[in-house]
């Protein structure tokens, strides 16, 4: 295929297809009369595309189509151009321009929206034939078609928790293996989890927690994970152990790093260097409620800083309140949430909370309270 | 340019739930309360009839978290509409809503939400009580400082010396 020969210049380049680059695309595009030529470029070769329901594809719930937010042609209906498909190693923040397939593009402003990617924990093994990760499309479709019959998830976190559900469905016989003594640790507390861990083991999920995966066996093909009290027979793994902000550019680039490995950010989203900005996954930025960095890894976060970054970068000065923790899931028809933060968190804070339990016909609602007051 | 919004002066609330009725007959051709967009809440004990509707926020909670960009905002009306074959059901946007005013169809497992009519409201049509009000913004601010002005107005005459 010919690739495309792109312009010279662009007012906008966005690096990242994920929701907060097409954001920022978006925000832009409705907020100048005059046309700005903005650019998005991506190293996977789809358009837009949700994550978060990847889970329903898998056990056949949700259809392909559904999952692509959009078409190709619905860029060029915005009037962005895309280079879906191609890497970028290295861009010259100071003189402004970068290599794409061997054409220079110079642009006005920058967005590195280069979300995140899967944490590969160390473990043995993990190279083998069978194991997979879940974070693209590609990933996705790989995970369907396979013909396991076991499965064992490595990590309980929401995405842990989503595969499992998703290939128990499909009728396999699915084990979560998870290192901390609860499911969901970051979004539940111990009496809340128990409901979720009762809940799965009804479904017929096997649920090992408090247990460390110490490698997974196999001679090309995995055959089997080994932990320190136990053998799991299985024909795919799936390591769901959390994600990293993807910051090897920006780094590249001399843009500063945070704490917590994500791009730091002003209020405005902007990077230390002028022009550019950044936002979604890469970003470590300010929490709504705690006023401390935190990484987010969220949809809806990554959506509202990719709108506010790309406001921003054409010349608007809208502040970013920061990140809440929001997460939904949907366990065999039981639907669970989570906000703000656990007691168990505050309390490693030193914060003297507790989760207090109100049940209303069906649901039921732990509060996080400290000295009385909700927190 | 300023969108028409829907407002409620919840003091006027008979709790009639005509709003209830005429919402979820005209989005789903059947007279029950819990397909409609609009809801009564009701504290019997205190005699409270509250309507519930969507706000259309400026900053849409439900419209950041929906995982398949299923909630737009309307470009004539300025109401976040449900694209409800994009929708999944799987109720992000009920559990953000500060309003509570996000509701699933029993039926479908879908969200239901208000989509200001495209512009013609049928609540507020059949509001009898005029508690729902369909107005440009400036409009309804008058109409809350007449009423402000109604409350005090005997307060403020009575301090004059008028013979
Ligand atoms: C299985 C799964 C389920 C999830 N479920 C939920 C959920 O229920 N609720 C929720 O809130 N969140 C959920 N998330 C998280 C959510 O999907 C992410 O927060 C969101 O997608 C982040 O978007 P983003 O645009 O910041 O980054 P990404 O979607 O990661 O996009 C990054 C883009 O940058 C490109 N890129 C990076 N580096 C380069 C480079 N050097 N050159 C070219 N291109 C580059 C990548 O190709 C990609 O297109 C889930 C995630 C997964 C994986």
């Amino acid at each position: 295929m010919v690739y495309k020969q792109y312009a010279d210049y662009y007012d906008v380049v966005i690096i990242g297809n994920g929701i907060a680059g097409n954001s920022a695309a978006t925000a832009i595009g409705q907020a100048v009369i005059e046309k700005l030529r903005v650019l998005i470029i991506s190293e996977e070769d789809a358009p837009l595309y949700s994550p978060c329901v990847m889970g329903g594809y898998i056990c056949e719930d949700i259809n392909l189509d559904k999952m692509f937010l959009k078409t190709r042609t619905d860029y060029q209906n915005e009037g962005i151009d895309c280079a879906l498909g191609v890497e970028i190693n290295d861009v010259a923040l100071i003189n402004k321009k970068m290599v794409l397939n061997s054409n220079i593009v110079n642009f006005g402003k920058l967005i590195f929206a280069t979300g995140s990617y899967p944490v590969l924990p160390p473990i043995q093994g993990s190279q083998k034939k069978g194991v997979f990760f879940l974070k693209t499309i590609y990933d996705a479709v790989k995970i369907k078609f396979n013909q396991a019959r076991r499965a064992v998830v490595v990590g309980s976190g929401p995405v842990g928790i989503e595969v499992a559900v998703a290939l128990k469905s499909k009728g396999m016989d699915v084990t979560i293996i998870e290192f901390l003594p609860r499911l969901l640790p970051k979004l539940l507390d111990t009496e809340a989890a128990q409901f979720l861990h009762n809940s799965l083991v009804e479904h017929g999920i096997n649920i090992l927690l408090n247990e460390k995966v110490k490698s997974i066996n196999g001679n090309s093909h995995v055959t089997s994970v080994l932990t320190e009290n136990n053998e799991v027979p299985c024909e795919i793994v799936v390591l769901a152990t959390g994600m990293k902000p993807r910051v090897d550019l920006a780094k590249l680039c001399n843009i500063e790093i945070g704490r917590l490995g994500g791009i730091v950010v002003d209020k405005f989203l902007k990077t230390n260097y002028d022009d550019v900005y950044a936002c979604g996954d890469c970003i470590e930025s300010v929490g709504a409620f705690s006023r401390e960095n935190e990484l987010s890894l969220l949809w809806h976060n990554a959506r509202k800083q990719g709108e506010i970054a790309g406001y921003n970068s054409i010349g608007f000065k809208k502040p970013y309140v920061g990140v809440t923790n929001i997460v939904a899931i949907n366990a065999f028809g039981h639907f669970l949430g989570s906000i703000g933060y656990t007691a168990s968190d505050l309390l490693s804070k030193n914060r003297r909370a507790e989760a207090v339990k109100i049940t209303q016909s069906k649901a039921n609602l732990w509060l996080i309270e400290e000295n009385g007051l909700l927190v | 340019m300023a969108f028409k919004i829907l407002s409620i002066n919840a003091e006027l609330c008979t709790g009639c739930r005509a709003c209830e009725l005429v919402c979820s007959l005209s989005k789903y051709d059947a007279c029950n309360p819990r397909k409609s967009a609009i809801s009564i809440m009701k504290v019997e004990a205190y005699g409270i009839d509250l309507p519930v509707v969507c706000q259309h926020c400026d900053s849409p909670l439900c419209r950041d978290v929906c995982p398949v960009n299923a909630l737009t905002r309307n470009t004539d009306t300025g109401a976040i509409n449900l694209l409800s074959d994009v929708c999944i059901g799987c109720r992000a946007c009920t559990l953000v809503c500060p309003y509570g005013a996000i509701k699933l169809d029993p039926d479908t497992g879908k969200t239901i939400k208000c989509d200001l009519c495209g512009g013609d409201p049928k609540c507020v049509k059949f509001c009898e009580t005029g508690t729902l009000i369909y107005e440009k913004p400036f409009i309804t601010t008058y109409q809350r400082q007449t009423q402000y002005l109604k409350k005090v107005e005997h307060t403020l005459l009575s301090g004059r010396e008028i013979d």
